[in-house]
């Protein structure tokens, strides 16, 4: 589905930047994309791929402790994907 | 004649709605014909053209109730990259705004705005017969195969 008309991004577009880049938020997204920069009604639902991306996969799911470790993660940690990623390395 | 305000707010919300399914129809339409599956393209395009003709009765009784449509406000538009994610997006479109139709006419009823819940109830019956054809696409994509759906679509 195309989440940014104005630019032509699709989700899946976002998935693999969130997968690939470790991209966790709009403002790291805007890094890679164009997106968002010319009528910004895209932000919400991009939000929200992400969002979904970093939960549905949980980037660490196979790395066994991972609810525990999720859970006891502070939240403003956990919209960031690149710290978490770091951080579920390191608690192994 | 004049009419309340929650009535006035609720048909802008209702053709805010019907402004952007014309254009997410219309290019959907064109993005089938681009692909050359003609039938899907005629549906889409028949569609489209349908809810111009709505939101053209709903800036009428706006006016007529002493209101101003608002056309410059437009949803985010939900378009597909293949023809399942695109039945998909169209039934996610059709099933919030089948909702908003169903509180639009309740609203009307406790506000006593009978000709505006029969024009509403008329734009109902269409989103509904919509509705129920794109479950068929989707049935029929389901006990076919996509491939053979696609051919039929020629």
């Amino acid at each position: 589905m195309f989440v940014c008309l104005c630019k032509g991004i699709t989700d899946s577009d976002i998935q693999k930047l969130v997968l690939e880049h470790g991209v966790g938020s709009i403002r790291e997204l805007k890094q890679h994309v164009a997106l968002g920069s010319e009528c910004g009604s895209c932000t919400k639902v991009a939000q929200m791929v992400i969002d979904n991306t970093i939960i549905d996969e949980t980037l660490f799911k196979d790395v066994g402790y991972s609810n525990v470790i999720f859970k006891s993660i502070p939240s403003r940690y956990k919209s960031n994907c690149k710290s978490l990623s770091l951080l579920t390395r390191c608690f192994h | 004649m004049q009419s309340t305000s929650t009535i006035l707010t609720m048909l802008n919300e209702v053709l805010t709605t019907e402004l952007t399914s014309i254009n997410q129809y219309f290019l959907h339409a064109r993005m089938y014909k681009n692909w050359g599956f003609n039938t899907l393209n005629d549906k889409c395009y028949k569609k489209s053209i349908m809810d111009m003709k709505q939101a053209d009765k709903l800036i009428e009784r706006i006016l007529f109730l002493e209101g101003l449509p608002n056309l410059q406000r437009l949803g985010a538009l939900s378009i597909g990259e293949h023809t399942v994610e695109m039945i998909q997006c169209d039934t996610a479109v059709q099933l919030t705004q089948i909702e908003q139709m169903k509180s639009a006419i309740a609203l009307c009823e406790s506000e006593k705005d009978f000709v505006t819940r029969e024009l509403l109830t008329e734009i109902l019956e269409h989103e509904e017969e919509h509705l129920d054809w794109l479950e068929t696409q989707d049935y029929q994509i389901q006990s076919m195969g996509i491939d053979k759906y696609l051919q039929a679509q020629l």
